[in-house]
Parts: C-alpha cells; sequence; structure tokens
C-alpha cells in the first residue's frame, strides 16, 4: 500500500482539507440515498408481503425492485457528474504535479492510480459512514411510513394489517456498498484519464487549464449594459472555464427538474385525493346492498317505503342529517337516441352501443326538495341533467341529454321501459349525492319510487363515533344477519377515515419524494462550493492581474457575483424547459385519459427559482469571504515556487 | 564512447501558416562523461532540445539515441520507465512534489519503479548536497538553492546515463549559482556523470568541457573549452 500513488494520494487529501471534506460529505450523501432506496425496496417488500402473503408478492417485489433501480440510477447519474467534478477539481489542481511525475519516469497508469487511491481512501470512511446515515434515513422512513399508514389499518379487516418496518438486509447494504463504490471509481476514473492523458510537458507548462480557446469570444450588448464590464468579464469566464461551471450548471438544472416534477406529482396526488367524496357534506356512509348471492337478502329490493323508516331511524340520532339515495341500476340507452347531446357522444369509446343509465329514488324530504327546485310538483320524475367524461382529453362537466318533457325509453335485461321526464335540473342545482350514487352513469332519473338494490344513506353528524355505533345496530336491527355469515349486507363508514388514509399515503408519497430531490440538490450543492473555493484559488493569478490595472475588490467581488448569478440564469434556461416538459409527461403517464386538466405547477416553478436564487446568494457570499480570506498576491508566489 | 546520439532532429509546432520551426536538423553527439553546455538566445529552440532529449516531447523528425537505445520507437510507458532509469532532469523551477519529503522527492525515480534506492548511495548523496539533516522537511520549507540541491539529488539517484538541466541556475543568485554549478561538476566528476545544461549565461558555459551555441533552431557553432 506504500506505492508512489498511495502516498501521493494521501497527501493530496491531506493538502487540500477542507475540499476534502466536501467532496467527502457529497460522497456520503450519494452513498446514504443509495443505501436507503435499497433498504425501503427491502422494507416495502416486507410491508406488502405482511399484507398479502407469500403467495403474491413476487408481483410487488419486481415493482419496488425496478422502482428502486429508477431511483439508483437519478442518484448514481448526479452523483457521478458532483463528484467527479471534485476529483476533476483535484485533478486540475495537480496537473503540474502530475506533470513532474511524467518527467522523472511516471507511467499513465501511475497518474491514474493516483487518483483512483484518492478515491479508495476517500471511499474507505465516506462509504461506511453513508450507509450508516443511510440506514438511519430507512429507519426514519419506514417510521414516519408505519405512522402515516396507521389510519389504513383501521379499514382493512380480517384481521390483516400493513406496517413499515425497518428492515436490515446485508443483501440490500451489499448492493449499495457495490454501486457507491462503482459509482466514486467510476467518477475518479473519468477525469484521471483526461489527467493522465495530458502530455508531461504540457503539464509542466501548465498551459492546459489556463490555455485560452484561440476563437474570439462574443459576449452580448446585452450582457454589457445590465451587468457592465465586470459583467462582461464574469461571461467570458463562465464560458471559458466551462469545466466548473458545467458541473454546477447540471446539479442545479437535475435540481430544477426534478422539483418541477416532484411539485405536479404532489398536486395530481392532491388532486386525486380530493375528487374522493370531494363534494359531499357527510362524515359517515351507511350503505345496504342486496347483490351478493350469498346473502340471505339477495335481490330484495328498497322501495321508498322500505327505506323511509330506515332513513328517519337514522336520522333520529340527535344533531344528524342524513340523505337517503337508493339506486336502481342496470338500465341502458342505444347511441342511436336521438335524445342524446353531441357532447355525449364525444366521450363515447369506439364501438360503444349504449350509455348507462340509473333510476334513483331519494328519501322524502329530499326528494320534495328536488322537485321544488326543479320546479316541478312532488311525483314527477326528474332528469339530473349532468355528466362528466373526457371531451379531447379535457375532463369536462356536460348536459348529456337534449330535455324537451319527453319519454325516454329505457331497457334493462332486453325488456323496454318508459320514463317520463318532467322537469330537469342541471350544474350547480344537481345535489352531489344523487350524481355521486350514480357511480359514473351518465343518465339519471329521480323518480318517487323504483327498485333499488343499493341504497346509501349520507349522514353528517356532530357526534361521529357515536353515530358510527347508533348506525351499526339500527342497520343490525333492520337487517338481522345469521351468525358466521360473512355476505355483504350493509356496512358503516367512517368518511374522514378514508380520506384521512388517502391523504396520509399522499403525504407519506410526498415526503418521499421531497426527501429525495432534497437530497440530491444537497449532493449538488457541494460540489458547487468546492468549485467555487477551487475556482477562486486557481484563478489567484487572473485576479492580480486585475486588481494589478486598477480594477477594485469590489469589482471582483462583483464579477463573482455575477458569475454565480449567469450560471443560476443558465441553470434556469435548461432546467425550466426539461422540466415542463418532464411534468406534462409526468402527467400524460400517471393520469387516465382526461382525469384531470392539466395544471402547470406555478408555485413549484416560483419555489423553485427563488431556491436557485437563494443558493446563488449563499455561493456568492462564500466566494466573496474567500476572497477576502487571502491575500491574493501570496498566493500566485506561492503557485510560483512548486 | 557515444553515450547521446542526437541525429537531424526537427520540431514543427502548430500548422500551415502558423508553424513555427523550433529545431531544424540538429545533429551532435555527447560522450560519455562529457560537460557539455548549450547555450542559445532565448527562442532560440535550446529547451525544446532539451525536453526532446528527456522524451517528454516527440519530435516531428529525426532521432535521439541514449545508450545504445532509440528513444522514440518506444511507447509511452516503456518511454517513462526507460526516463526514471535512464534519464535525469533538473528544471529552472526545481519541479519537487510539494507534499512530499526532500529524500522521497529524491528517491521519486526509485519509488516509481516501487524499489528502494540503496541507502549507502541515498545517504552519499545527501551528503554531497548537504541535506543530510533535511531529509525530512518538505519542499516549501527549504530555501531556492536547497530546492535545487533535491531536484540534482532526484537527477542523480538512478545513475542516469545522460543529465539534462534547464537553466539550473537561472532562479538563484549568483553565490547559490555557483555553489549548484559547483555540485554539477562535482557529479560530473566524481560519478563520470554525462551531463548536458542549457543556460544563457555565459560564465556556466565557460565551466564546461564543450559549448554548443544554438540559433534558429541549428548549431551554429560547437567548440572544446580550453581549461
Amino acid at each position: 500500500m506504500n506505492s508512489i500513488p498511495a502516498v501521493l494520494a494521501k497527501a493530496q487529501l491531506k493538502q487540500n482539507r477542507r475540499r476534502t471534506l466536501i467532496t467527502m460529505i457529497g460522497i456520503v450523501l450519494s452513498v446514504s440515498m443509495l443505501t436507503a432506496v435499497c433498504g425501503f425496496a427491502v422494507s416495502g417488500i416486507e410491508a406488502m408481503r405482511s399484507l398479502v402473503g407469500d403467495g403474491y408478492i413476487e408481483a410487488y417485489q419486481s415493482m419496488f425492485i425496478s422502482m428502486a433501480a429508477v431511483l439508483g440510477a437519478i442518484i448514481m447519474a448526479a452523483s457521478v457528474v458532483v463528484i467527479s467534478n471534485a476529483f476533476r477539481i483535484s485533478a486540475s489542481e495537480r496537473l503540474r504535479q502530475f506533470g513532474i511525475l511524467k518527467s522523472v519516469g511516471a507511467t499513465r497508469r501511475q497518474i491514474m492510480k493516483t487518483m483512483l487511491y484518492e478515491a479508495l481512501y476517500l471511499s474507505c470512511i465516506a462509504i461506511p459512514l453513508g450507509i450508516v446515515v443511510g440506514l438511519l434515513i430507512q429507519w426514519l422512513g419506514t417510521s414516519i411510513g408505519d405512522m402515516l399508514l396507521a389510519p389504513m389499518n383501521k379499514l382493512i379487516v380480517d384481521g390483516l394489517s400493513i406496517h413499515m418496518r425497518f428492515v436490515f438486509s446485508w443483501a440490500s447494504i451489499l448492493i449499495a456498498l457495490a454501486l457507491s463504490l462503482g459509482t466514486i471509481l467510476l467518477s475518479a476514473w473519468l477525469p484521471a484519464r483526461k489527467a493522465a492523458r495530458i502530455p508531461a510537458i504540457e503539464a509542466i507548462r501548465l498551459t492546459q487549464e489556463i490555455r485560452v480557446r484561440k476563437k474570439r469570444l462574443k459576449t452580448s450588448r446585452l450582457v454589457r449594459t445590465l451587468f457592465g464590464f465586470e459583467g462582461t468579464l464574469a461571461a467570458k469566464s463562465i464560458k471559458r472555464s466551462r469545466g466548473s461551471y458545467r458541473a454546477m450548471v447540471i446539479a442545479l438544472a437535475i435540481s430544477i427538474i426534478l422539483f418541477l416534477v416532484c411539485g405536479s406529482m404532489d398536486s395530481l396526488l392532491t388532486m386525486t385525493v380530493n375528487q374522493l367524496y370531494a363534494n359531499i357534506d357527510a362524515n359517515t356512509l351507511t350503505t345496504f346492498s342486496s347483490n351478493s348471492s350469498a346473502s340471505e337478502y339477495y335481490g330484495q329490493t328498497l322501495g321508498s317505503s322500505d327505506a323511509e323508516p330506515i332513513t328517519e331511524a337514522l336520522r333520529a340520532y340527535p344533531d344528524t342529517q342524513i340523505y337517503g339515495v337508493g339506486v336502481e341500476a342496470g338500465y341502458t340507452l342505444g347511441v342511436s337516441s336521438a335524445d342524446l347531446t353531441g357532447a355525449l357522444l364525444k366521450t363515447l369509446d369506439e364501438g360503444q352501443t349504449t350509455v348507462g343509465a340509473v333510476l334513483v329514488t331519494v328519501d322524502r324530504a329530499h326528494y320534495e326538495a328536488i322537485c321544488k327546485a326543479a320546479g316541478a310538483a312532488v311525483g314527477s320524475n326528474i332528469l339530473i341533467n349532468s355528466a362528466q367524461g373526457a371531451i379531447s382529453n379535457k375532463s369536462t362537466e356536460f348536459q348529456p341529454l337534449r330535455f324537451s318533457g319527453q319519454t325516454l325509453t329505457l331497457s334493462k335485461n332486453d325488456v323496454s321501459v318508459e320514463v317520463p321526464l318532467d322537469a330537469q335540473l342541471a350544474g350547480a342545482q344537481v345535489p352531489q349525492e344523487v350524481f355521486y350514487s350514480a357511480d359514473g352513469n351518465p343518465i339519471i332519473v329521480v323518480v318517487p319510487d323504483c327498485a333499488p338494490r343499493l341504497y346509501y344513506w349520507y349522514g353528517s353528524s356532530a357526534d361521529l363515533s357515536g353515530f358510527l355505533s347508533y348506525a351499526e345496530t339500527t342497520m343490525a336491527a333492520f337487517f338481522p344477519v345469521a351468525e358466521g355469515s360473512d355476505a355483504f349486507v350493509y356496512s358503516v363508514l367512517d368518511v374522514s377515515s378514508v380520506t384521512d388514509m388517502t391523504r396520509s399515503l399522499s403525504k407519506l408519497v410526498t415526503i418521499f419524494l421531497y426527501g429525495f430531490v432534497g437530497m440530491l440538490a444537497l449532493i449538488g450543492l457541494t460540489s458547487v462550493i468546492s468549485a467555487i473555493s477551487t475556482n477562486v484559488r486557481l484563478r489567484a493569478r487572473e485576479f492580480a492581474a486585475l486588481r494589478s490595472v486598477g480594477m477594485t475588490q469590489g469589482g471582483l467581488r462583483r464579477m463573482l457575483a455575477l458569475e454565480s448569478v449567469m450560471s443560476a440564469l443558465k441553470a434556469l434556461l435548461y432546467g425550466l424547459p426539461i422540466g415542463s416538459l418532464a411534468v406534462y409527461l409526468t402527467y400524460r403517464a400517471l393520469t387516465i385519459k382526461g382525469q384531470f386538466q392539466f395544471i402547470y405547477p406555478w408555485a413549484t416553478l416560483a419555489e423553485v427559482a427563488a431556491g436557485v436564487f437563494l443558493i446563488t446568494l449563499i455561493t456568492t457570499q462564500y466566494a466573496a469571504a474567500k476572497l477576502r480570506g487571502g491575500n491574493i498576491i501570496e498566493a500566485i508566489r506561492s503557485n510560483e515556487g512548486i | 564512447m557515444s553515450i547521446l546520439q542526437v541525429e537531424d532532429l526537427t520540431k514543427i509546432y502548430g500548422k500551415g501558416d502558423a508553424a513555427v520551426t523550433a529545431l531544424d536538423g540538429v545533429s551532435f553527439s555527447v560522450d560519455k562523461g562529457e560537460f557539455v553546455a548549450v547555450v542559445g538566445a532565448s527562442g532560440s529552440g535550446k529547451s525544446t532540445l532539451m525536453h526532446l532529449i528527456g522524451g517528454v516531447e516527440r519530435p516531428t523528425g529525426g532521432r535521439v539515441t541514449v545508450d545504445g537505445k532509440d528513444i522514440f520507437t518506444l511507447n509511452e510507458s516503456r518511454l517513462a520507465i526507460f526516463r526514471r532509469r535512464n534519464i535525469g532532469l533538473i528544471y529552472q523551477f526545481y519541479n519537487l512534489i510539494p507534499t512530499l519529503t526532500a529524500e522521497e522527492n529524491i528517491m521519486l525515480p526509485y519509488l516509481l519503479d516501487g524499489r528502494k534506492p540503496d541507502p549507502k548511495k541515498l545517504d552519499e548523496i545527501l551528503e554531497l548536497l548537504g541535506l543530510a539533516d533535511r531529509r525530512e522537511h518538505l519542499p516549501g520549507q527549504l530555501s531556492g538553492g536547497q530546492q535545487q540541491r533535491v531536484s540534482i539529488g532526484r537527477a542523480l539517484i538512478n545513475d542516469p546515463a545522460v543529465i539534462l538541466a534547464d537553466e539550473p541556475t537561472g532562479n538563484l543568485d549568483s553565490h547559490r549559482s555557483r555553489s549548484i554549478l559547483e555540485l554539477l561538476k562535482l557529479s560530473n566528476r566524481q560519478f563520470h556523470q554525462t551531463l548536458l545544461v542549457i543556460t544563457h549565461d555565459e560564465k556556466i558555459a565557460l565551466q564546461a568541457d564543450r559549448i554548443l551555441t544554438i540559433g534558429d533552431g541549428r548549431i551554429l557553432h560547437d567548440e572544446a573549452v580550453r581549461a
């Protein structure tokens, strides 16, 4: 281990302690993320195993593994960009040293080895540390996940439950270790190969890094008028020393893209959650169904006269509103019917010949209210003329029928039924309870009485838990069930627990997404900081030249600040369009045709832009502090003596 | 016996209109144990000559034979290995590795070979260079003259066929220059080292056995110095 490359690598690490530390932090972060992603995959698989059992786990296993693979690939790509930048800086600092080594007879392999040893030494400390941090993240993440999954367990019956636990798996740690080592060695190998290729004579003359491309650089007049002469200089030096700024721009741009995608996924999730029971002002849902052939009530219908006593009984609980809706489903209307509007026809799938229709009966009080709203006498058939569907990929609310007081001819099981329509309700007048109960059937007619095999009581009670048990006993009294029967007859559901569960699920996903992207951004930040601090050192000669022709310290600071601002703008220039495209693609991938309208995450955009400028501000301050810290003339002298 | 042979050596930088001929068909040979000074105005091509002989740069045409080996027939890594075993380079700006001690810098050609030098030989060189009490110092802790002595030690350690020195005293005051020159002459006599020194300092040149004068990429004079 005491070969000369090893000795030189160790010396280089000790030489520039701060950069070593920052590089190490970058490596620790990326290793910890790789470990955490592998760990989450294992924890996720185990959580699903506890829910679905060994028999069905395979499908979930491959799902979790491919998810982890995608995230891992993103992390590795970002890490290679960032870590190799750190090594590139380390190599460029030692270019002259490499030249000396070559002139006294070091081979390319030996030069490359000094860089690879540097990576190995860093890995020796950073990888174990990263794995420990990664396990901590996994533990923290699974604990939060388990907490957020708790409301779900209330809903799952049959004694099953889902728990997210911290799972320690050697296999996943070994995979993370191998991936991390590969990432780091690749990151060191890329710049090492380049450094080793530079001819000895060039390295000794040290012309490579400060060689200026012969072509005259154009900087726009706009930059000059906006930022002054310092701005022009800043723009030129960004264009010339591409390398160190490129990594910064890439790191920032990747963060911007990922944050935008996260923002849009977050809002899509929120919309999905909000769609559930969105417009219904109820916290409980009591359901009767005679659709199960195993149940002793199979095929029993609940007409108005049968349902009304139940509605009354439920309504008897203090401080409780009940909206009862019975649904007789299974009707169809041929698409050739002249009653259908063009809007409805546009929503049909190819080859569709009929559209669904339901007859609905509601409890007496609400039926009277509907008739009154429609301006019809009690006993009328009221068309609920409102439906929702995708028209040219946009979710739209529209009127499915052309209403003219006509009689609809619906069919059910090849039997035609005439339903005369007396009045209609449309738009905001449509009671959401009725609309929701129709379960997506576009044609809904409220009739005084029909034969529903499904009946919903939407309850809104001040005493939620009291009402839940009251409703349970009430339903049990109306529909006694033989002991041991597990057929579905009725259920009492806490609506808020369903929305709670979906909300916490979406919160879980959001936390993981933002955590992931935040860590990536942090890795990027370490590269930005090390790029800037080295930049100031490497350019000491240039700064001194500028000072000697009379540029003030303030002017230098301004120039550095403008360099940061311009690279931030550049990152936004790349990040925003690519990010927006990615947002749109995410939307297309995650939503069913026409489910939601495409919404651009403007709020996230504003946050991202603010974040980028905040980072820029911090780095600028950092660079300015660096500039103040060192005497430039001294820096030049120390460079000379090497 | 000739240890270094330069035949029709040509180096052209750039292409087309921008082409600059740094060396134009230079030929000469140096015998073992000879001390040759190469003089010329700046831009005459003397540094290029040294880099070519040292094998850190490849010529446009011509041949360099060191100790019977045509060095440009070697591939890059073989040339590097040949260099660390057969050629010693001394630069104006010392070119030491700042993170290695004086002793390690001197041993560098051996360390790159994965070998340890004979400790007696190392002690002898350190003694000769007056660095015996400085072996653990880093270059930054040494004076300019001491750093140059370290780089001379690095050139001497592997008994090279040829030592090439490019303005070895260019960065030192006259007192230190003289002592460095004495050292080079001493090594020339004591170890029978072949020495090729590039300089524009006439006083140094007059200490040599022979002076090669270069101008516009050609040898203008090649004359022996009468001691």
